[in-house]
């Protein structure tokens, strides 16, 4: 008996640890924000996780107009799309800058999180990439084309190439949850691989797999590849649900310093930076 | 009843990623064998005082293995997209996976080969020399099957790792089902399906387990 | 058979060179059981190594069943080795084999067809008394039953030379015998030449025709071994020969005989072949008016003869004392006075 108590206690010990360790990337001071007033200012200290390309390069940009204003901010990297939430959730960070409206829908049915959308930042628009067609015409029947395992990443995908006019999703489905499942017209056939993680889709696209990949433009941009000259095709930025925004956790988009941070992310000089930088592969809220 | 406890386990896709993860360990487990043994073999023979001593081919087998082996296999299947590419053709699915499967295991079980033959009593190899026994029939008649308990449970440890390692080549879309519970069940905050993949890979394991215990006990006559 | 020209072998080892054999000349007959006894140290697993080449010399010629050991390499070092057999101290067989198996493995080696192989075993497995025990595995049999396996093992290529490592010394006595007695009658129906080396004396008074005795890498004595037991030069083969005769107790109980017999001349009587079946103490006390009391007697049996000690106590006049040591000269039984009473 005792043996197996103290086998089940090393296991929990063993489990614990690893879940603690998980994920984070940077910045081992994760510890929640609190009022910092080591400083002879009044400074406020402001963790904000966020995905490395665009949103991360963004926030750097952001750091010293913030540092200005009395707020220091420290910036998370993520490599996944889940941490950044429940790292939210629970207090690791004060806000999160990495997903869009429709994901973070999701997140919140699936999960129950308390989430608030603080502000709309910016839009990456999705892109479609092949290295042997030149356009979306060009793809051949029975084609293959690859789509991110992150199954919230479908409806965006499914949608964009409806907009192309390459499939036809049922009536009446959520366009923004669609899943592979909901298409009704498919007739030149495509063949629909959803199995590669979102950050290795670039890989695929550069060996050559399948005939066409979508893929995220962080990931793209974080690889060298500019959405704007290499896609074959591009998302419609105009009234699209993508938008990138700003969460925290209810009630806190009040506080002064997030409603600072919002009004810097869509300050003219972070807009013309987003521009100038990405060259329209990250497009600015209007 | 079991759709009562599990709602959200769509069970095509368990089914198909238990295939997908015996595939992987199976194939990997039997090439990392035959690889793993090789390597260690000439790690064994090269080592001082024994039938190949050089030190040179030693020292440079021996520092392959520990840089193999200390590559994170998530890095390592990136590091060996160009190669698998080159191999296979492709880089996805469960076949893609294969080449960071075995190089990562390789290398790990031929340690474990030098070990197992290092336990040989050396005036057993002693004796066939003074038989007359060439190297070739050496190693297939005395090396490795004087050694062949340890062989076989080490290769035990060696695939159930490897059901391990499977789990992270869901990410260049070789399925298995640590991918199906860290996709479905994690990311989508359903942990029946979390919790059924992973009895189905415990099962897996001890079944591994089971059989490896069974064989090792059977050729060990000592 | 064998021929040894100035044999060197040297090792370099942490602490610099070490001479393990020096300079050394031996010549072996065929058919003959040649020992070579030393201590630890001495040399004699590298020179028994040297006759298989398992060792190489520095430098000088091994010949030995007339291929030149030191020197052949490859496949025909390989072939040579099948008519040059070797056993162990610690048997050295297969475990994860059965006892046919472990005995086949040498045909195996030389290409002999499995029926032939089949039937060679079964002759071998009754040659050294194993029958029945074909399918064990070593782990299930004595020490005894393996070194037979080990012997068996040896002889499936109807070798010229058998070698034999320290082949009893883990071994009790009564197996010890066993083996030795096996390994005479090897000798004599097939006219198998056997070289052994041990550091025990009974081994090489039991069953070799010759000796050589090792000493820090030399060959300090050599010879017949009833001679060698007789006229033992060498300080270390009067050590050896004396692991045989005078045990230490006999020695503790000499000094315990002094005490009790003061008076006359305790002497030790070393008798050779023949002589010791003659009445040669009767005629003492009959011829020379002397009274002769046995204190401690020990006979050996060596391959050329036997070999006995006889510790009495002569008592009597100084003149008939000494007439009687005289008379025990002239029918060549050695004498050696260990103690005068005075």
């Amino acid at each position: 008996m005792k043996k197996l108590l103290a086998g089940l206690f090393l296991s929990v010990l063993v489990l614990a640890l690893a879940a603690c360790g998980a994920g984070k990337k940077d910045d081992a001071s994760s510890g929640a924000s609190t009022e910092d007033k080591t400083d002879s200012k009044e400074n406020v200290t402001l963790t904000v996780g966020a995905s490395n390309t665009p949103h991360a390069v963004i926030l750097e940009k952001a750091k010293p107009i913030l540092a200005k204003e009395g707020i220091d901010l420290k910036i998370e990297t993520y490599t996944d799309y889940v941490l950044p939430n429940q790292d939210l959730a629970s207090k690791d960070l004060d806000a999160n800058y990495f997903q869009h409206i429709p994901y973070f829908d999701l997140q919140i049915k699936d999960n129950g999180y308390d989430f608030v959308n603080a502000g709309s930042i910016h839009i990456e628009p999705i892109g479609i990439y092949s290295k042997k067609y030149k356009s979306l015409e060009d793809l051949p029947k029975g084609a293959t084309i690859l789509l991110s395992s992150s199954v919230s990443d479908h409806g965006r995908m499914l949608s964009l190439l409806e907009a192309k006019g390459l499939i036809k999703l049922k009536d009446g489905v959520d366009k923004t949850a669609a899943e592979i499942k909901d298409i009704a017209e498919n007739p030149k056939n495509f063949k629909f691989d959803a199995n590669t993680a979102p950050e290795m889709l670039v890989q695929m696209y550069e060996n050559n797999e399948g005939d066409a990949v979508l893929i995220n433009s962080n990931y793209a941009i974080d690889n060298g590849l500019n959405p704007i000259e290499d896609a074959i095709a591009l998302e419609e930025s105009e009234k699209s649900p993508y938008l990138n925004i700003i969460a925290v956790r209810a009630g806190d988009e009040t506080k002064p310093e997030i409603k600072k941070l919002v009004e810097v992310l869509t300050s003219k000089e972070i807009q013309d930076f987003m521009l100038e930088e990405w060259k329209g592969a990250v497009l600015p809220v209007k | 009843m079991l759709t009562n406890l599990f709602p959200n386990v769509d069970w095509e896709r368990m089914w198909a990623a238990t295939y997908e993860t015996l595939y992987m360990t199976a194939i990997s487990t039997v090439v990392t064998f035959i690889l793993g043994l090789l390597i260690g073999i000439v790690l064994f023979l090269t080592s001082p005082h024994q039938l190949w001593a050089n030190k040179i081919v030693n020292f440079l087998t021996g520092s392959l293995v520990n840089i193999f082996r200390s590559i994170p296999f998530i890095v390592l299947i990136i590091l060996l997209i160009p190669f698998t590419k080159f191999l296979l053709g492709t880089i996805r699915g469960a076949n893609a996976a294969l080449p960071a499967l075995i190089i990562g295991a390789a290398p790990f079980y031929a340690r474990m080969v030098l070990i197992a033959l290092r336990e040989i009593d050396r005036g057993v190899i002693e004796a066939a020399r003074s038989m007359g026994a060439k190297t070739s029939t050496i190693i297939w008649k005395v090396l490795i099957p004087e050694s062949l308990p340890a062989l076989i449970s080490g290769i035990t440890v060696t695939a159930v790792a490897l059901v391990g390692y499977t789990a992270m080549a869901g990410i260049i879309g070789a399925g298995g089902l640590g991918n199906l519970a860290f996709l479905d069940g994690f990311q989508r905050n359903r942990s029946d399906v979390t919790l059924m993949a992973t009895i189905l890979i415990l099962v897996v394991v001890f079944i591994i387990q089971w059989i490896g215990d069974m064989i090792t006990a059977k050729t060990d006559k000592r | 058979m064998i021929q040894l020209q100035n044999i060197t072998k040297k090792y370099k080892t942490a602490n610099g060179e070490l001479t393990a054999v020096k300079d050394v000349n031996l010549s072996i007959n065929k058919g003959e059981i040649f020992g070579i006894i030393g201590y630890s140290g001495a040399g004699k697993s590298t020179m028994i190594r040297l006759l298989n080449g398992l060792e190489k010399p520095t430098s000088g010629t091994v010949m030995v069943n007339n291929q030149e050991f030191s020197s052949i390499k490859g496949q025909k070092l390989r072939d040579a080795r099948q008519k040059v057999s070797m056993i162990f101290q610690h048997f050295n067989l297969l475990w994860s084999r059965t006892v046919a198996e472990n005995i086949a493995f040498p045909l195996e080696i030389a290409g002999v067809s499995k029926a032939q192989r089949d039937a060679r075993v079964k002759e071998l497995i009754t040659l050294v008394g194993l029958d029945g025990r074909d399918q064990a595995y070593p782990s299930q049999l004595s020490g005894g039953q393996k070194q037979r396996v080990g012997i068996a093992r040896a002889l499936a290529n109807n070798p010229e030379v058998l070698l034999c490592d320290e082949a009893t010394s883990a071994l009790d006595p009564e197996t010890t015998d066993a083996i030795l007695d096996l390994l005479v009658d090897i000798n004599e129906r097939l006219g198998l030449t056997i070289v052994l080396i041990t550091h025990e004396m009974h081994v090489i008074r039991k069953i070799c025709h010759r000796v050589a005795v090792m000493e820090a890498g030399e060959i300090v004595e050599r010879g017949e071994v009833l001679q060698v037991f007789q006229a033992p030069q060498a300080a270390i083969t009067k050590k050896f020969v004396s692991q045989i005769t005078d045990t230490k107790e006999t020695q503790e109980t000499v000094a315990q005989i002094k005490a009790n017999y003061p008076t006359g001349q305790l002497v030790k009587l070393i008798f050779v072949g023949e002589k010791t079946e003659q009445p040669v103490i009767s005629h003492l006390v009959k011829h020379f008016d002397v009274e002769v009391s046995i204190v401690h007697g020990n006979i050996s049996q060596t391959k050329n003869g036997a070999y006995g000690t006889l510790i009495v106590q002569i008592d009597g006049t100084e003149s008939n004392v000494a007439d009687a040591l005289g008379y025990l000269n002239t029918v060549e039984v050695q004498t050696e006075v260990i103690a005068n009473a005075n």
